[in-house]
């Protein structure tokens, strides 16, 4: 592969945007893209770190198994590297990005079908801090006995019991906060089919966690 | 159960799902995932991915196809519908052809055999004793055995 010259960091590095930084300088992006698709993998590197976090944590919350995420999130973005001749650039990298980690994801989770094995990340420090957290392992949560880290693997419990494309609409909308446009553009499908995705997978989920839900 | 608390238990299940936004991998685990990338790019590991995927990609209008026919199920009917009537129009047509085409084959040998020049003679004496070989003749198998035809002087016995 050819290395050409280097790229200047023109945004924050992917591990310190934020979360919700869904739409970078999309000039900057086809720029890099443009290099990219020449063989530059400074260029590439720098696209790379712009969106690990988010496709890691899509994949990984798909899965609830970091090793296979690491694996999976890896293996998106080669295939994203040798794919960008075929990115005509009718909607951003990131979504195309995306979508390739999506149907991958989807695609390893069929062929693994039921054999899941969960993996699960620490929980970082602010969580204990999170008023939501907090209200919610309160007097108000019929459970109150239940720590953080055993809501963690209910909740991961439960969510591998949602169908695939249920879980991947959860994921994306209530984890990872992306709109309903973004995620019928990055799972190919209609507004309306989201919508009732997202109603069906949240009833689903209410209905397993009962015990832990007021 | 009505509207009010069903949003009311989303949004307890919507605070609950806040535990996932805080499960973190190992700390440092970025930093050299972008560097992994890179060197499997180099190394051009393209392991996972399996062949139908890496035809889609060498071939890309055939990702296109695919695509499509995934998003629109109905078109994929369609064309398979059509697939299947050309293969058995196909099928019924080489099911009526092949009767003549039989009898046009008997037809041109009968008239080859016809055509063709005759070998052997089957009213003469020497019918099925001539070879077909024509370095296995008679004649010469007399040169090989050294046979020499001397002249005879004949003189014919007359009245006087």
């Amino acid at each position: 592969m050819i290395m050409a010259e280097p790229v200047s960091r023109m945004a924050p590095k992917g591990q310190d945007a934020p979360a919700d930084a869904a739409a970078p300088a999309s000039v900057d992006e086809m720029t890099l893209v443009k290099r990219a698709r020449k063989g530059d993998l400074v260029a590439y590197d720098e696209l790379v770190r712009r969106y690990q976090e988010r496709i890691y944590a899509t994949v990984y919350h798909m899965t609830s198994n970091h090793e296979d995420a690491n694996d999976l999130a890896q293996e998106a973005f080669i295939k994203a590297f040798h794919a960008l001749k075929s990115f005509k650039g009718g909607s951003s990298f990131y979504t195309w990005v995306y979508r390739i980690a999506v149907n991958k994801t989807i695609n390893f989770l069929k062929q693994r079908k039921n054999r899941t094995q969960i993996s699960l990340n620490d929980l970082d420090l602010n969580a204990e801090h999170d008023p939501d957290l907090v209200a919610l392992v309160s007097d108000k949560t019929p459970r109150r006995d239940i720590d953080l880290a055993e809501l963690q693997e209910k909740l991961n419990i439960a969510m591998q019991k949602l169908s695939e494309q249920h879980r991947m609409v959860v994921t994306l909308h209530d984890v990872q906060g992306l709109s309903h446009e973004e995620i019928a553009e990055i799972m190919d499908c209609n507004i309306g089919t989201v919508r009732s995705r997202l109603f069906y997978a949240r009833q689903q989920l209410q209905a397993y966690l009962s015990d832990y839900l007021k | 159960m009505s509207m009010n608390s069903e949003q009311g238990n989303f949004e307890q299940l919507r605070r609950l799902l806040a535990i996932k936004r805080h499960e973190q991998p190992p700390l440092g685990y970025f930093d050299n995932f972008s560097r992994q990338v890179i060197v499997r790019i180099k190394a051009g590991d393209r392991k996972g991915e399996t062949m139908l995927e890496w035809l889609f990609e060498e071939v890309s209008w055939l990702g296109s196809l695919w695509a499509a026919f995934e998003a629109k199920p109905v078109l994929a009917s369609s064309v398979g519908l059509a697939v299947c009537v050309l293969l058995i129009s196909g099928f019924m047509y080489a099911g009526k052809t092949d009767m003549p085409m039989t009898t046009l084959q008997a037809q041109s040998d009968t008239l080859e055999m016809a055509s063709s020049p005759v070998l052997t003679d089957s009213s003469s004496s020497t019918a099925g004793f001539i070879p077909q070989d024509p370095n296995g003749s008679l004649f010469q198998e007399a040169e090989k055995s050294q046979v020499k035809a001397e002249p005879v002087s004949f003189t014919p016995i007359g009245p006087n």
